[in-house]
Formats: structure tokens, C-alpha cells, sequence
């Protein structure tokens, strides 16, 4: 464990680092396109435009 | 009728609304009275009044009571909306009502009795602090509660924004106030860090309050109220994931450039400064993500003012997200820092982005919380909007004018290396632009108290017969011809 903790910097720096990578690769993975697409209307999907209860 | 509709609780955001609005006056009237205070010093009363005790005062009802309650009301109308089901625990988000209207009046009446603890934006003492905690706990619980039992299946990118929002600040909050109190019954308390690591921890509270609270927060209103208003997808929701993760992960390091040329080591500087810089990007990427939601629909800013407050808003927020970038740079800040420019920039962001995207956003959820077609009067929008807008530039104007004299002023050196200017000489050498920046405060409030008049006509149920014809002309021409 203090091998963590000695090395805490540069352990976090490439976590962080590599999670944002393999983010960014991923939401352009090949056939996504549709799937951001019907998320982006989620707003606009709303059955009731009256927000009256 | 679809009878399988959530059944919302819109009661909640009613009365965030409403609490927005009246703080938003409060915290703006007390603006001005500081900005009186600093070109006509008479105006300070001793000992309640004076500028010391009411410049925590209008910071705190504009963060925190006026913005505050614009992200309660948002935030519980948009996650409603977007997980389709009803807030969770009614009696939960009630406290969550009363007990920050609470936690406002402590700090509030605090500042004005003398009570601080001395930190910009964390100036609440203990108790205060200990009792937003438990508000903020279950601001967490109710929205937590909402989203786990949500029908839509995927999270929309508002309510993460929403989320970073709560939780970040809560960290911050807690990590900031950690303090001694002098003993039980007394309102002192003593920070346990102390020296340039206090100061540190305070400028990683404060930039992420601006970064978090007055940012994440009201760009989780931008993802959902634009779209909304437009009638069109968010420009690009892959943008939207990548604006998210960079914006929170950058953001957070920024902070060491409040202390640049201090006791605070010169590698953490630069580092904030590296930050700074690099938040540029998640920035602009979030301004175009919105704007160009309009893409194909510009016709609608011309007929739309509501839409108009949300992109001038955004124009803002790219404008001061430009700026401040460059004022962290440290050759920069060495004659920005500690100037007037600092308030400019600060007041361009607060004023242009954080007020304007909470007006269209309020502008549109009045009508549809009190079941109204539209707005009083559109016209009236109009006219807050170029009145408010006006206001804004001739405060940044006259900031950066002033700023930037008063920073050249303080490095000048005459040929026998003396300081060429006193300080009281670069006092007076403002006052002009004091007067200036008072009045351009003056018509933000203008413009804010024209919205609480098209309000208080819309939440009545009058109807501006003459503004609704020419509406409907609009959409069925011959409309007025047929009457």
C-alpha cells in the first residue's frame, strides 16, 4: 500500500488522464450516432407541454 | 388526455421562483447601494450600513439567495421533467425551501450585525455553516431520490451538470469551514488550517464556487432551457459528454491563480495558471454547444426575446471565459490583479451570463408553472433585455477603464525610481468610473423590475390582448382580419 501512496501524483495524473481518453474515444464509437441523438430529445419528448399537474 | 402523466410537484418550484426573484431585487438594490458607497463615501451609515458589512451582503444574495434559489427552482423542474416522474419526498423538498430561506436570513442578518468569518463567499460563521450543510444534504437526497426512480432510462446531460453541481459544492463548502468555534454559545469560530495553506483552501472553495455553483449549475439550465425554447436538440450531445467531464476536471485546479506573486509556492501558480488556460476549451465548447442549438432556427432570435436573454447570456459567458484565462496568466494579473478589472470581469460573467440565463429561464417557466399561454407582454421582455444589456456594458466599460488606470497607475515610477502616484490619487482618478458603473447597475435593476412587473400581470392571468392577436397573426395570418 505505501507503494500508492508514494506515488499518489503521477498514479492520479494517469487515472484521470486515461479515463478522459477512453471517454472521448468512446462517444465516437462507430453506430452511436443514433443513440446521442434520441438522448439530445429527451427535453423534447415531454408528452404533457402543460406543466399543470 | 394522457392520464398516466407524472404528477408533478410543481408547488416547489413555484416558490423557488418566486424566492429567486425577490432575492434577485434584494441583492441587486444592495449592489447599488456599495457601488453609491465607493463614489460617494458619505453614504456610509456606521455601523450597521457601512460598505464592509453590506459587500458580503450583496454577494452572498446574488450567489447564493438569487442564484441559489434559480438552481432549486431549475433543478427540481428539470429533473422532474426529464426522468418523468414526480420530485421525491414532498416534505423533504419543502425543508429543503425553508431551510435555505433560513440559512439566508442567519448569513444575512449576520454580515449586518458584524458576524464573518473574513472568507469572500464563505463569510457565514459555524452555525450558519453546519445548518447549510444539513439543507444541503437533503437538497442531495431529494434529487438523488428523483433520479434513482426515474422512467426514462438514460440520465439527460442537464441533470449531471446538476448533479456535479450539488456534490462539488458540498465538498467545497465542507473543506472550506472547518473551523473552531471559540466556544458553544459564541458566533466566533477559528479556521483550523491557517497561513498560505488557508488561503489556498479558500481559493480552491471560491474559484469552484464560480466554477461549480455559478457554472455547472447554470449550464445544466442552458442544456435543458435552450432546447426547450428553440424547440430543437441540444447542437451536439457528444459535445455535451465532453463539455462535461473536461469542464469538472479542469475546473477544479484553477484556483491558485487568485494567489499569484504570494506566499503560495510558485510551482501550485503556474499550475493554476496551466489550468486556467486550459479551461478555455470545455468553456467555448459549452458556449458553441448552446449557441449553435439555433442552428437553422436563427430566424426565431429575431422573433423571440426569451431565446434573445439565453444567447446573449452565453455570449457572455464566452466573453468572460475569454478573459479570465487571459487575467490568470501571471504577466497579466501583475497589473490586473487587485484592480477594478477583477470586478469587472466577475460582474460580466454574473451580470451577462449567470442573470441573463436565469431571466430566460425564468421568463420561461412563469407561464407554463401558472398554466398561462404566454408571457404578459413579449415587448416588455424586449425592453428589460436592451435596458439590461446596456446596464452591463457600461459597468464592464467602466471597469476596465478604471482597472486598468488604476493598475498602471499603482506600477508607475518616476525617472529617480519613487512611485509617481499615491494611493489616494489613483482613489480619486476613479470616481468618474464609480459614478459610471453605479448607473449601469442601475438599469440592470430597471430591467429586472420591469421582469417582476411582466410577472406579477402573467401569474395574475391578464393577458395583453393586443401582443396575443398580433401572436396569433403570426402563426395564422388573417387572424386579426377575421376577428
Amino acid at each position: 500500500m505505501s507503494w500508492i501512496a508514494d506515488n499518489a501524483n503521477i498514479i492520479g495524473l494517469l487515472f484521470f488522464f486515461t479515463f478522459f481518453c477512453v471517454m472521448a474515444i468512446w462517444i465516437f464509437r462507430p453506430g452511436s450516432k443514433k443513440h446521442y441523438q434520441d438522448q439530445a430529445h429527451i427535453p423534447l419528448n415531454e408528452t404533457d407541454e402543460s406543466a399543470q399537474q | 388526455m394522457d392520464t398516466a402523466k407524472p404528477n408533478y410537484n410543481m408547488e416547489i418550484v413555484k416558490l423557488f421562483t418566486i424566492a429567486t426573484v425577490f432575492w434577485g431585487i434584494a441583492g441587486f438594490t444592495v449592489g447599488l447601494v456599495i457601488a453609491l458607497q465607493m463614489a460617494f463615501p458619505d453614504l456610509n451609515i456606521e455601523p450597521y450600513l457601512n460598505f464592509g458589512r453590506l459587500r458580503p451582503l450583496h454577494t452572498s444574495a446574488v450567489i447564493f439567495a438569487f442564484g441559489g434559489n434559480a438552481l432549486f427552482a431549475t433543478s427540481y423542474y428539470v429533473v422532474q421533467r426529464t426522468c418523468g416522474v414526480r420530485l421525491w419526498n414532498d416534505k423533504l423538498a419543502s425543508f429543503t425551501f425553508w431551510g435555505y430561506q433560513a440559512f439566508i436570513l442567519m448569513a444575512g442578518l449576520g454580515y449586518l450585525a458584524g458576524v464573518t468569518q473574513g472568507k469572500e463567499y464563505a463569510e457565514p460563521e459555524w452555525y450558519a455553516d453546519l445548518w447549510l450543510t444539513v439543507v444541503w444534504v437533503a437538497y442531495f437526497f431529494v434529487f438523488m431520490g428523483t433520479i434513482l426512480k426515474r422512467k426514462e432510462p438514460h440520465l439527460y446531460v442537464a441533470n449531471w451538470f446538476y448533479l456535479s453541481f450539488i456534490v462539488t459544492v458540498a465538498v467545497l463548502h465542507i473543506g472550506n469551514n472547518i473551523s473552531i468555534p471559540f466556544e458553544l454559545m459564541n458566533v466566533k469560530s477559528y479556521s483550523a488550517p491557517s497561513g498560505v495553506q488557508s488561503a489556498m483552501i479558500q481559493w480552491w472553495y471560491a474559484h469552484n464556487a464560480v466554477g461549480f455553483f455559478l457554472t455547472a449549475g447554470f449550464l445544466g439550465m442552458m442544456y435543458y432551457f435552450v432546447p426547450k425554447r428553440a424547440n430543437r436538440p441540444v447542437y451536439s450531445y457528444r459535445l455535451s459528454i465532453l463539455h462535461f467531464w473536461s469542464l469538472i476536471f479542469i475546473y477544479i485546479w484553477a484556483g491558485p491563480h487568485h494567489l499569484h506573486y504570494t506566499a503560495l509556492p510558485d510551482w501550485a501558480q503556474t499550475l493554476g495558471m496551466t489550468f486556467s488556460i486550459m479551461l478555455w476549451m470545455p468553456s467555448w465548447g459549452g458556449m458553441i454547444n448552446g449557441v449553435m442549438t439555433l442552428s437553422g432556427a436563427w430566424d426565431k432570435l429575431r422573433t423571440d426575446p426569451v431565446l434573445r436573454f439565453m444567447i446573449i447570456a452565453l455570449a457572455f459567458y464566452g466573453m468572460s471565459t475569454f478573459e479570465g484565462p487571459l487575467m490568470s496568466i501571471k504577466a497579466v494579473n501583475s497589473l490586473s490583479h487587485y484592480t477594478d478589472w477583477t470586478i469587472g470581469h466577475v460582474h460580466s460573467g454574473a451580470l451577462g451570463w449567470v442573470g441573463f440565463i436565469t431571466f430566460g429561464c425564468l421568463y420561461y417557466l412563469v407561464p407554463k408553472l401558472w398554466g398561462r399561454e404566454e408571457l404578459y407582454s413579449l415587448k416588455l421582455v424586449n425592453l428589460h433585455l436592451w435596458i439590461a444589456t446596456i446596464g452591463i456594458v457600461v459597468y464592464i466599460a467602466a471597469m476596465w477603464v478604471s482597472g486598468i488606470m488604476q493598475g498602471l497607475m499603482w506600477r508607475s515610477y518616476d525617472e529617480l525610481g519613487f512611485l509617481e502616484y499615491s494611493f489616494v490619487e489613483s482613489v480619486m482618478a476613479m470616481k468618474p468610473f464609480y459614478i459610471l458603473r453605479a448607473i449601469g447597475g442601475l438599469l440592470y435593476i430597471v430591467g429586472a423590475l420591469i421582469m417582476v412587473y411582466n410577472f406579477w400581470r402573467t401569474i395574475r392571468g391578464d393577458v395583453n390582448e393586443k401582443e396575443q392577436a398580433e401572436r396569433l397573426n403570426r402563426i395564422t395570418p388573417g387572424y386579426a382580419a377575421a376577428e
